[in-house]
């Protein structure tokens, strides 16, 4: 299946040093310490045409922590699924979870062999989290996980959770997340950050710039605009504020006002649905 | 501005710098990119052009072009590039991009004040920057300061100095900032720039705030405030570069420089240099928060 050392187009991934990773590249410009200098090199790259890229990567990891702790602590759910949850990170949504429920359920999925391992040597002691190696493209087979099927009940609501990922996925690819919105029971949530066009031409030059970089030597990417982003809610009641720029979606500084001129805010868009 | 090179070009949108030192970086990189692309090595390069010199004399030249402190004659550039297998219009605008002439008289005027090669260096990439980004541990970096506030962070230098200083670095904003199609410029100024107060009358501090008020304004321009106290590792400011790739389509956003304080950092540092760039900007306050904190900065005083 595999051409001459190159990975296979799906399925779950060997960590390769040689060739950057959108897991390694996003733990470095996040701070983290889990990356090769292939991906810092490319993570650099990225920065150098869209300086306040790092800036961006903050407010989706807030937004993740505003949206956990809301599910968890106001709406009631105690089971989240977290597809293509990244490196461990600081504040991650088990620990988020956890803090307030600890009998929260939490699985990580990612098809990213290095992110996995990490996941579950921090998890050992954990008997409610586990992390899995799959790629979410394969919903069957991320269903049917042993490990997956020991820890969520699908009777109960469950928040699926797909933070900076499903700008990984093409449209034609896009259709499987319906798969999983038929596994959940109503009253689940599908939770969703993604990456768009900036809105002024400047920006949006730097972004093309970076965007030509990475889709060619890191991971190609489908950026999406509100309306594209609503059609993957499909019919789930779309909570307030709707879909709107990541810092915007309920802020719990109060005096947070959206800036139109912050350019990290321009590049990502962020909602939460309510499946019925 | 960088000016398109006529019809001979067409196939690529060069963008050939302003100043000696971008084009002779922009050789450089030309030059690293044609011969990666060829899949040659220096040593291998050496030998094609020259079979008949001794290849590590022909190595050494290779290199130094490459890190843009070396010229090549014409003839020999041709050769090279030749042997690269790059196409006539490539060879054309590297041939542009060739150091010919030295003009005595760019560096007169309030300019004179740059009377190093490493400060006429930085300035020149300065000028030809497609973006420029600034962290300021302790002062208001030289781009962003008004004219007050740069001649009160000169004192302590003899009186005509400090003028002729001032007067180089305004003529360093006209040729930046006021440009047509001026740099983006991003700006991360620890809090402590703010609370060290140049010395000279009180006011210096508050026009500094009001004009970093105004900039920030300007589209190009993003100004953010870290409150987190002076950056780990950077006494100086940090300043780093990107420089437009001669041929933008082959922009490879490798094509960086920077230094810290007046010091010019190794190719071998920049890496790290750029991980506390993105530390700075993760951590710092969001723009407009930033702009409301040196309001209420100022109102306090
Ligand atoms: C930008 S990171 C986001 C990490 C985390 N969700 C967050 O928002 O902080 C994207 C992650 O998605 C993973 N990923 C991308 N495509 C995937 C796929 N088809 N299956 C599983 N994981 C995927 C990558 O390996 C990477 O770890």
């Amino acid at each position: 299946m595999t051409l001459s050392g190159e990975q296979p187009a799906y399925g779950p991934r060997e960590s390769d040093p040689s060739k950057p990773s959108p897991a390694r590249v996003y733990d470095y410009i996040l701070g983290g310490s889990h990356y090769y200098p292939v991906d810092e090199a490319a993570g650099n790259r990225m920065v150098r045409a869209l300086p306040l890229v790092p800036a961006l990567m903050r407010y989706n990891r807030e937004f993740l922590q505003r949206v956990v702790h809301l599910l968890t602590g106001e709406y009631g759910i105690r089971q989240f699924i977290d597809f293509g949850s990244g490196l461990p990170t600081e504040d991650n949504v088990h620990e988020v979870a956890q803090a307030i429920a600890p009998e929260t359920r939490v699985v990580y999925i990612d098809y990213e062999r290095g992110a996995v391992d990490l996941g579950r040597e921090i998890l050992a002691d954990n008997p409610h989290a586990t992390s899995i190696h799959a790629d979410i493209r394969q919903p069957e087979h991320v269903l049917a996980d042993p490990d997956l099927r020991g820890l969520i009940d699908f009777d109960k609501p469950v928040g699926l959770l797909m933070f900076a990922v499903l700008h990984f996925i093409s449209d034609e690819e896009l259709p499987m997340i319906e798969r999983y919105r038929r596994a959940v029971c109503p009253g689940s949530y599908l939770v969703i950050s993604h990456g768009t066009t900036a809105q002024t031409a400047r920006v949006a030059a730097q972004q093309n710039l970076a965007k030509k970089d990475y889709d060619q030597r890191t991971e190609r990417t489908w950026m999406r605009n509100k309306d594209q982003i609503a059609a993957i809610f499909g019919d789930a009641e779309i909570l307030h504020p709707g879909i709107v720029h990541i810092p915007d979606w309920r802020p719990t500084d109060s005096g947070y006002t959206p800036d139109p001129d912050d350019e990290a805010r321009q590049l990502g868009l962020a909602g939460v649905g309510r499946l019925v | 501005m960088p000016w398109p090179l006529g019809t001979a070009m067409t196939a690529f949108d060069a963008a050939v710098a302003r100043t000696p030192t971008g084009r002779r970086l922009q050789l450089a990189a030309l030059c690293h990119h044609l011969r990666a692309r060829a899949g040659l090595t220096q040593l291998d390069a050496a030998r094609t052009v020259r079979p008949g010199m001794s290849s590590g004399v022909g190595q050494n030249k290779i290199a130094r072009l490459e890190r843009g402190d070396g010229g090549m004659r014409e003839a020999d550039l041709i050769a090279l590039l030749r042997a690269y297998g790059a196409e006539d219009t490539v060879i054309e605008l590297a041939c542009t991009l060739r150091p010919r002439y030295a003009k005595r008289d760019r560096w007169g005027g309030p300019r004179a004040a740059y009377d190093t090669d490493s400060s006429r260096r930085y300035v020149d990439l300065e000028e030809d920057a497609a973006s420029i980004r600034l962290l300021g541990s302790e002062m208001i970096p030289d781009l962003l300061a008004c004219e007050s506030y740069a001649y009160a962070a000169l004192a302590g230098q003899p009186a005509r100095l400090r003028r002729a200083k001032t007067d180089a670095i305004l003529s360093r904003h006209d040729r930046v900032l006021c440009r047509q199609d001026p740099p983006e410029i991003y700006a991360v100024l620890s809090e402590s720039c703010f609370y060290r107060r140049p010395p000279g009358p009180p006011t210096v501090l508050e026009e500094q705030l009001d004009h970093l008020t105004a900039l920030a304004g300007q589209p190009n321009i993003t100004v953010q405030v870290s409150t987190f106290g002076a950056t780990p590792g950077v006494q100086d400011a940090l300043t780093l570069l990107r420089l437009p790739h001669p041929v933008q389509s082959l922009d490879d956003l490798t094509f960086a420089w920077g230094r810290i304080g007046d010091d010019p950092i190794p190719i071998s540092r920049i890496e790290a240099c750029e991980r506390l760039w993105s530390s700075a900007v993760r951590t710092a306050l969001r723009p407009a928060d930033s702009l409301r904190f040196l309001h209420e900065f100022k109102e306090q005083r």
